[in-house]
């Protein structure tokens, strides 16, 4: 799942980017996904890709695999930009490149910030159980990533999907079923583990988010670089 | 497919403010209920159901462009109120991955919640007369179908120019862009509908066999 490949991008990443604020690489997301919305012609949206594309090998990133990550999310757009913009023209590849530079953005924030600390800058906006529930489901992710992986190689040895689709589906459900089974069990002794940690309906993350450091210059001179080449495009 | 993959900047700001109020209003009243019922031990297993739809949606159908959310699943489990914030947990998480925008995370949670919302009420439904194996497949394929349509309506609707939504447009003729809309969300449905259906019938099935295998081996989770 890609989730582990941008974990990892982030938790080891060393470059300025990496260094920065989560606030300031979120204003500098937000700045630049602002500046894709209100941009009308193409040049904007190709100067907003080189821009992410340079800052990608700056902070040395695999551009090719955050490329095709990009690339991935791109069919329901084309389906939308033919039906909407019939035939394929102007307007169809002005979404096709919003679409790419809106997906790119969100990308290098997840390559350059781990989850947990996204999460809790959120937490300072969002209702303290959504926030728990999402350090959870991001904890329990990597646990079911691995027990699914495990069945799923058990189950092909021992000819789990040959017997045609119909028994493919009926086997995969029935392991579907096991992981949902695991899952609820795993979250019945997280909680119990919570409780015993004393909680009371807020996980605490301890950090403040209206921190700055020098690397975060950076981030704040590329975001008012790109609104000001936005507008003057 | 039940979920709009849609990126930032291609619809107008204005539905996708409105997409957030609504969104944080449902967000508001599901916590204020699980607080009334003293629900809050569930958040553990919300957090948990969260990486299970994750997890699913990693599972392409391969032959069509489909994956499966069992969100229809989450809600018979979780029930509407957690199911919801599942949804959006789900979204919220998906955006960050790049599938659909961070500013679409409140339509799309509208859409996936109401699956979620409809495969429960369904479930409760039919379970007084069907077994639990075909409630929840028959429960599952309404909610996607109901959610497919959201998808195809808040296309349509996000798709006009908010002017002439709210009548404020003078100066072009409304009937013009209204059949030049009608004729490229005519085209859109035709697109989408065949692969909402053929993968809602393929969710269905796979929710059906799931719940039929967790009344066999741990029946008091459905209860």
């Amino acid at each position: 799942m890609e989730i582990a490949f941008f974990d990892n991008l982030a938790v080891n990443g060393k470059s300025f980017l990496h260094n920065a604020s989560t606030l300031s690489k979120f204003i500098f997301t937000a700045i630049i996904i602002n500046c894709v919305i209100i941009s009308r012609g193409i040049n904007e949206l190709i100067f907003i890709a080189v821009l992410q594309s340079v800052l990608i090998i700056a902070i040395r990133l695999p551009i090719k695999r955050i490329f095709m990550a990009a690339f991935n999310p791109m069919f329901f757009s084309l389906v939308f930009a033919v039906t909407k913009y019939p035939p394929f023209g102007y307007d169809s590849l002005l979404v096709l490149l919003k679409t790419f530079s809106a997906v790119l953005s969100v990308l290098i924030l997840i390559s350059a910030t781990p989850f947990t600390e996204l999460f809790s800058l959120l937490g300072h906006f969002l209702p303290s159980i959504i926030t728990d529930a999402l350090f959870v489901t991001y904890r329990s992710i990597f646990i079911l990533i691995q027990q699914l992986d495990n069945h799923l190689t058990i189950m092909k040895i021992r000819g789990g999907f040959n017997g045609g689709f119909i028994n493919s589906i009926k086997n995969f459900s029935s392991l579907l079923g096991l992981v949902i089974i695991r899952s609820i069990d795993l979250s019945e002794r997280m909680y119990h583990i919570l409780k015993i940690r004393g909680y009371k309906g807020k996980i605490y993350s301890g950090k403040s988010f209206l921190v700055f450091n020098k690397q975060d210059i950076v981030s704040y001179i590329l975001a008012v670089g790109t609104i000001m080449a936005v507008i003057l495009l | 497919m039940s979920h709009l993959h849609i990126p930032d900047g291609v619809i107008d700001p204005i539905w996708l403010i409105l997409g957030y109020i609504l969104t944080g209003l449902v967000i508001f009243i599901c916590i204020n209920k699980i607080r009334k019922r003293n629900e809050e031990g569930k958040m553990a297993l919300l957090g948990v159901m969260g990486a299970v739809m994750l997890l699913a949606m990693s599972v392409p159908l391969g032959f069509i462009p489909f994956h499966i959310n069992l969100t229809a699943l989450s809600g018979i489990i979780l029930g509407p109120n957690y199911g919801f914030l599942a949804a959006f947990i789900v979204n919220l998480i998906l955006a960050f991955l790049g599938h659909g925008g961070i500013t679409v995370v409140g339509l799309n949670t509208l859409i996936v919640g109401s699956e979620a919302l409809f495969g429960w009420l369904f479930y409760n439904i039919l379970k007084r007369f069907l077994t639990r194996r075909t409630s929840a497949g028959i429960s599952a394929l309404i909610a996607i179908i109901i959610s497919g349509l959201l998808v195809i309506c808040v296309i349509s609707i996000t798709n006009l120019e908010p002017e002439m939504v709210f009548h404020l447009h003078e100066g072009h003729s409304l009937s013009d862009n209204l059949h030049q809309h009608s004729n490229s969300i005519y085209a859109f449905a035709l697109t989408v509908s065949p692969i909402i259906l053929l993968g809602g019938a393929i969710e269905a099935l796979i929710t059906s066999l799931i719940v039929s295998y967790i009344r066999k081996v741990k029946p008091d989770i459905l209860k």
